[in-house]
């Protein structure tokens, strides 16, 4: 196969870029724009030559002889000094030695093609790439390690035992062999039912660490939105004024708390308003709170309670909500009950809300990060592998014979053999490879 | 024009009747003519779980295996029968003798079909065409196809205790120059073990201290053809007893006598029928193993002792036989044995069961590493046919794992190989609930008639049941039964909701309380009909949904079983292949991405590859 290039870090100006090569004569192209000789699984200084001559950086290269790489070819690493310039440089120089530029994903299809992964871990390779965060990075790391694998497998044998316990009386007919009844197989397809339910429903949970966990700020004009807005990014993002109803667009932002990735929306000021503008601006901050997982619903301290803050606080009461008193540093006369009291304007605080947030988006319970779900299309998987346990569940319980019931417990097992790959259609292909993404 | 069929075992009378039937002309070469045709040398029974499945399929297909059953049979009974209908699996008791001399006679009186006592020492082959088979008497039959239906019989040695002898079953001499001739041709083979118990006179046993086991009333028949006719009966009953503390303890003070545990037989058994030492050594817990005393003819005393074989030395044996009530006095006639042979790696056959790399040589039986009667004759049945055609110069047929239990037999054979002698189940199938013993018919005899084996009177009875069948599953559709007070009684008796309404007859079949046959009282206009029709409305009826989804799935899966792949394909130079997949593809040559999919060593990554590879083809 020909050799791929691609500049494998994101297209930012950080401080280290990566190169990367694969294919048959990896070795060669790289050697060609490199001062000193490559040498196998070993990171050698030099200097990368442009085809005049010319110095474009000093980097590291380090040379991987297949299988034992990444995508089981012959790979080359580059690791240049970061920024857009040079790391194109570099690629253009790669390339006019003769590599071709890699398609979407092309890395890892080759590791996938040469065996070097199954379909869950390479999978959750791309959700390596895609990560948002060091916390999903960790999950999709634990996957690729074969951790979904292990639980799938667990609940796989599961469903196995249950199976046999249906099957043996069906295939060994003569031996007198007692059929099981709904009193057996029920709390079996129950247990294993779950052990799915809980697996499926780690997605909302494995999603928010892939995609970021959406959370909404809402509360009067004025009470320190946008401040607190601020406080959570570390910059100024938000337009603070004193002016009550500045901040009439939803802004939205993806932070990083404690490795979580955070979808945070500051909304327009709720009150009653018999401005049309903020009217519009008010609907959208409650459609707002509807999209979101969390919302977080501010009240200033400093001020008594009037009628919008009671109708806040019953809205607040409707929805997944933290509520949180701000200006703690002034004179506080309002403390709604159970509220986190902060000051956005020193940080006081802080760590309370920060903590309450987590736990929210993570769940009370500590989670076990391998037991996560965190691609569509495990989810739907497992959903379809419910509901065939569900139906196999029914169907014994309402008197159906087990090996004709079984054909679901059967069902289930194939939606599990698709997580992991051990089944293969021509779609599910298709799918995978739209949605790699270009050298890791 | 001529095919030779080396056996006249279950496989090989198939394979011998089908291309005679199918006009070619045929000679069946058997070591024995008195010992060696259609011998029933371990369980004189056919059928079962599965087995039973095959039997109706080799019937519906035109072959001769259910008719000889019912001729022959002496205990009839439908396993599974208190079950679900889908699992139902018929199973007779078989007069040993009478079945023999049934074969024999079917075999004599067949026209193209030539019934010889030989043995056949060499397969001539030339360039790559099978051309002739050549006698112990030095004799050279010209052939355009043969078919290799050896049973037990190449290399084979009987094992009782530390005495070897090389022999076949029942003291029929075995067939060693033959091994050797198929290693020549390059045929990868393998060695196999299985066992068989003692034989004992009924007048030995103590019966009073057995349990009954007596057949059905009424009696099912195994062949289509016979479908409506009455008169059948069992003649016989069966015992049961079991093994006890004391059994075990003398199999385990002498399990360093048993070959099997001190190493002496190499032949890897079957895991579904094992030893009795290897019962009690592996299910330790176990206080007591059943076991079936079986008459094995009606004009002979011999009893079968099934679950029950061993290979121990004689003295224990009878130690181990005479510490069981019922069995304290018992006579051996024949003793326990385990025996060893040669056969072939069934992944060097096409789906065809041709060889890959010898055109015009098939394989079929516990050649191909099966065991049993039925799996026997299911391959003999399909390699006759495909020899005939082929020697006719018609396509090859290749049966679908989504249309029978054949087919699934076959495809897991040649693609996937087996490490112990094969034996159906119906937990093989994915297609179980649509692969059914009643329906064998309405899935296999249009292919049957168009293939030719099927005669037209068998086939329009087989057009009349299904018009029966369509026209009364109609009626029940369209059918309401009206509420009433009798009914409501009827449908809380069974432990089911009441209805208030009325209710589409369909609709209460489907209720898992309810039955066809129940509610007929409340079925003013049902017709009279033969039972065999009332089962299949019932089964249609009432696992409708179960029915269609696997239909739907069968269709679905024929995109990747159908996606044919190219003879040309060089799998050593496709490189996104493991090389294990690479190594295990070229040698297969598997003819359907779906056959490679099962192959053993190619793993869905190497599909994926394969599709890759197919899309940038085009």
């Amino acid at each position: 196969m020909a050799v791929i290039a691609a500049i494998s870090t994101a297209l930012s100006n950080a401080a280290i870029g990566l190169v990367r090569l694969s294919g048959d004569g990896a070795e060669k192209i790289a050697q060609s724009i490199f001062s000193s000789p490559l040498k196998d699984r070993t990171a050698v200084y030099g200097r990368i030559v442009g085809k005049n001559g010319e110095t474009l950086d000093t980097a590291l290269c380090t040379f991987f002889k297949g299988p034992h790489s990444y995508t089981g070819e012959d790979m080359a690493e580059f690791s240049c000094h970061g920024g857009l310039v040079v790391l194109r440089g570099v690629l253009e120089a790669v390339l006019d030695a003769g590599a071709v530029p890699a398609q979407r994903g092309e890395f890892t299809k080759r590791a996938f093609l040469n065996g070097k992964m199954d379909m869950s871990q390479s999978e959750a390779v791309i959700d390596i790439i895609t990560a948002k965060s060091t916390l999903s990075a960790k999950e999709a790391f634990l996957q690729a390690g074969g951790s979904l694998r292990r639980v799938i497998n667990e609940l796989r044998s599961q469903l196995l035992d249950i199976d046999s316990e249906i099957m043996v009386y069906a295939d060994f007919a003569a031996e007198g062999i007692e059929a099981p009844d709904a009193t057996k197989l029920c709390p079996m397809i129950e247990a294993a039912m779950k052990r799915t339910e809980k697996l499926r429903s780690s997605y909302g949970t494995g999603k928010f660490l892939k995609e970021g966990f959406p959370v909404c700020l809402c509360g009067k004009p004025n009470v320190g939105k946008s401040s607190l807005m601020n406080r959570l990014i570390g910059r100024d993002r938000s337009i603070v004024t004193e002016i009550a109803g500045t901040t009439r667009d939803i802004i939205s932002e993806t932070i990083e708390l404690e490795g979580l990735p955070i979808i945070l929306s500051d909304t327009a000021g709720i009150h009653e308003s018999e401005d049309t503008v903020e009217k519009i601006g008010i609907d959208r901050a409650k459609e707002e709170i509807r999209n979101s997982a969390l919302a977080i619903f501010l009240f200033d301290a400093s001020t008594p309670c009037d009628e919008d803050d009671k109708a806040l606080l019953t809205l607040a009461g409707e929805c997944d909500s933290l509520i949180v008193a701000n200006k703690t540093d002034k004179n506080t006369v309002f403390i709604p009950d159970g509220a986190i009291l902060i000051s956005a304007e020193n940080g006081d605080g802080m760590e309370n809300l920060i903590s309450a947030i987590k736990e929210k988006a993570l769940g009370s319970a500590p989670m076990d990060m391998g037991e996560t779900i965190t691609n569509l299309r495990h989810r739907q998987a497992l959903d379809k592998a419910y509901e065939a346990l569900s139906r196999a569940y029914d169907a014994i319980f309402a008197g159906v014979d087990p090996e004709v019931a079984e054909l679901d417990i059967n069902e289930a097992l194939c939606q599990l053999g698709l997580i992991t790959g051990e089944t293969v259609s021509d779609d599910l292909i298709d799918r995978i490879y739209e949605n790699f993404c270009v050298g890791k | 024009m001529h095919i030779a069929v080396i056996g006249a075992g279950h496989a090989g009378i198939e394979a011998a009747l089908a291309a005679a039937r199918l006009g070619v002309p045929t000679t069946l070469f058997t070591l024995s003519l008195d010992g060696a045709i259609a011998n029933l040398p371990c369980n004189p029974c056919i059928g079962g779980s599965a087995k039973g499945h095959l039997v109706k399929e080799i019937d519906a297909l035109g072959g001769e295996m259910a008719k000889a059953s019912d001729a022959t049979f002496i205990q009839s009974r439908m396993l599974n029968r208190g079950k679900g209908p889908a699992i139902h699996s018929p199973r007779v008791q078989i007069d040993r003798t009478a079945y023999h001399l049934y074969m024999k006679h079917i075999l004599e009186t067949t026209d193209n079909l030539y019934l010889k006592q030989a043995e056949i020492t060499d397969i001539s082959v030339s360039d790559g065409h099978v051309t002739g088979v050549t006698t112990d008497l030095h004799e050279f039959y010209a052939c355009d196809a043969v078919i290799i239906a050896t049973g037990t019989y190449l290399h084979s040695q009987t094992i009782v205790g530390d005495v070897f002898t090389p022999s076949g079953p029942d003291g029929i001499r075995s067939a060693d120059a033959l091994s050797d001739s198929l290693k020549k041709l390059g045929i990868p083979m393998m060695r196999f073990k299985t066992g068989t118990p003692a034989r004992i006179n009924r007048r030995s046993i103590d019966f009073s201290e057995l349990e009954e086991q007596i057949g059905d009333d009424p009696i099912t028949p195994l062949s289509f053809d016979n479908a409506d006719e009455t008169g059948y009966e069992n003649k016989v009953i069966c015992h049961i007893t079991y093994t006890n503390k004391n059994t075990h303890d003398i199999i385990l003070k002498n399990l360093d006598r048993s070959p099997l545990y001190s190493g002496l037989v190499k032949g890897v058994g079957p895991r579904y029928c094992p030893s009795i030492e290897d019962k009690v050594v592996r299910f330790a817990d176990k206080e007591r193993h059943q076991f079936f005393v079986e008459p094995v003819a009606l004009d002979s005393e011999e009893m079968y002792i099934q679950g029950f074989s061993s290979s121990m030395p004689i003295d224990v044996q009878l130690d181990m036989y005479h510490s069981v009530k019922g069995l304290e006095n018992c006579e051996f006639m024949r003793p326990a044995y385990a025996i060893e042979y040669d056969l072939c790696d069934p992944t060097a056959l096409l789906a065809t069961l041709e060889f890959k790399n010898i055109k015009g040589l098939y394989g079929a039986g516990q050649f191909n590493g099966t065991s049993g009667y039925e799996e026997a004759a299911a391959q003999g049945l399909v390699a006759g046919i495909n020899a005939a055609r082929q020697v006719c110069g018609k396509e090859q047929i290749v049966f679908e794992r989504s249309g029978s239990y054949i087919g699934t037999l076959i495809d897991d054979l040649v693609t996937k190989g087996t490490c112990e002698p094969y034996r159906m189940m119906t937990s093989r199938s994915e297609y179980r609930l649509l692969l059914r013993q009643d329906n064998a018919d309405a899935r296999l005899t249009p292919l049957g008639h168009e293939i030719g084996l099927v005669s037209e009177a068998k086939y329009q009875r087989y057009l009349k049941k299904q018009a029966l069948i369509d026209a009364e599953i109609e009626r029940v559709q369209s059918t309401t039964i009206p509420p009433s007070k009798e009914l409501s009684e009827y449908l809380v008796s069974c432990g089911t909701a009441e209805t208030v309404t009325g209710a589409k007859l369909s609709d209460l079949i489907r209720r898992p309380q309810l039955s066809y046959k129940g509610l007929a009282p409340f079925d003013k206009g049902r017709p009279t009909l033969p039972e065999y029709v009332c089962e299949e409305v019932e089964i249609t009826i009432k696992y409708e949904g179960y029915i269609r989804r696997q239909l739907s799935e069968v269709r679905e899966n024929s995109k990747l079983e159908n996606r044919r792949l190219p003879d040309d394909i060089n799998y050593l130079e496709i490189s996104g292949l493991r090389l294990e997949a690479r190594q295990k593809l070229e040698d297969f040559r598997p003819k359907t991405l779906g056959q490679a999919s099962r192959i053993s060593g190619v793993n869905p990554a190497d599909i994926s590859v394969l599709l890759i590879y197919l899309e940038t083809r085009r």
